[in-house]
């Protein structure tokens, strides 16, 4: 046997022993610490991005616009000159009690010491409140259409839950 | 006869329900996925890196990667078996960004191999001779010989993985072997 089959089965057996010993090291340090601290760290910035609503959002405002226009232009040929004091009554109610539960809703996330979470989604807000004043004016003009009454409460439903995603805190890594 | 060998395979693999688990957002299965494997994860990457620091922040990268890519696993191999090819490409990835990162500090020629010949002397208290002598192959070589000889990776995986030809991988091992048994003459002598 030559020199170089002695090197070679020499080789061999070192590999042969490597594989058997099916290597496991244990690291000089904790590893788990950072994994776990990137981990949580994507998992806030996850939870923080308003991607979804911010999308959501944008696309029904516009759509809103788009709708009040169409709405409200096809209701002005059909405006009725007789005016329903009841209806117009039940109007301010629905305005006054939708005002009343937008404060609840502030005052309970100002007792909680939060702050919006999300304020570039401060411009939808607007828009839906612009949409709803609006729609409430022509309302008043046009008390008996029901299209309108469901749009306005849809409308004030659309802040109320916008609102919500607003004040929305991003979990903690606990609470993951 | 597939379905059966796939659902013995399952019930054997007591990680699957783990990967499972932990692809949904459980953590704590995460984490026993890691004490699991990290050691054995570990010896692979500190293998291909040659260096403790840079393998434990590769290792923690492979973890971080496994994490985001759960979802992928779709349970039709052993757990095990993913894992390693998932370490495996990770480590690669992140040991070629150290590598660019090392020249672009001007550790190049001379001085990066003496920097690497630096780092192989300071923590190569806990390796037996063979990983010695491997920690000296040049980086490329040391990548195939460590995935083919001692990680069971055929050529063509190796290749890929490494974006070589299949024919530069048979080389390489052919001219690790060839170092290698230098190398160990010498010591021996």
């Amino acid at each position: 046997m030559t020199t170089h089959d002695n090197r070679a089965q020499k080789l061999d057996a070192l590999i042969q022993q490597a594989i058997a010993e099916n290597r496991e090291v244990t690291p000089p340090r904790d590893l788990w610490r950072g994994i776990e601290a990137s981990i949580s760290r994507s998992q806030v910035t996850l939870k923080r991005k308003p991607s979804n609503y911010w999308v959501w959002f944008t696309g029904a405002a516009a759509s809103i616009f788009v709708i009040v226009g169409v709405t409200l232009s096809l209701s002005m040929n059909s405006v009725s000159t007789t005016v329903n004091g009841q209806q117009l009554e039940l109007l301010t109610m629905v305005t006054q009690q939708h005002q009343q539960q937008r404060q609840i809703l502030l005052a309970n996330y100002e007792d909680a010491g939060l702050q919006p979470t999300f304020s570039e989604l401060q411009s939808e807000l607007e828009q839906l409140r612009s949409a709803a004043v609006q729609v409430t004016e022509q309302l008043r003009l046009d008390p008996d259409n029901s299209e309108l009454w469901q749009f306005l409460q849809w409308l004030h439903q659309q802040e109320l839950d916008l609102l919500k995603v607003m004040y929305q805190q991003p979990r903690t890594y606990q609470q993951v | 006869m597939t379905a059966q060998i796939l659902t013995t395979t399952q019930f054997d693999d007591p990680d699957i329900a783990l990967a499972k688990k932990a692809g949904a957002g459980d953590l704590q299965a995460f984490r026993e996925i890691y004490e699991r494997h990290h050691r054995r994860v570990y010896g692979l990457v500190l293998r291909l890196a040659a260096d403790h620091d840079a393998a434990q922040d590769v290792t923690q990268e492979v973890f971080i990667q496994l994490w985001k890519n759960l979802e992928r696993f779709r349970g039709e191999s052993k757990f095990s078996t993913w894992l390693h090819t998932v370490a495996t490409r990770v480590a690669i990835t992140e040991l070629r960004k150290q590598t660019k990162r090392l020249s672009k500090l001007q550790l190049a020629g001379e001085n990066q191999a003496q920097f690497e010949q630096q780092l192989v002397q300071e923590d190569s208290a806990d390796l037996n001779q063979l990983d010695h002598l491997v920690k000296r192959l040049p980086l490329q070589m040391r990548w195939v010989f460590v995935l083919h000889c001692l990680e069971g990776m055929r050529h063509e995986d190796v290749a890929e993985e490494l974006g070589i030809a299949v024919g530069t991988s048979k080389a390489q091992v052919f001219r690790a072997r060839t170092l290698l048994e230098e190398w160990l003459s010498y010591d021996n002598a």
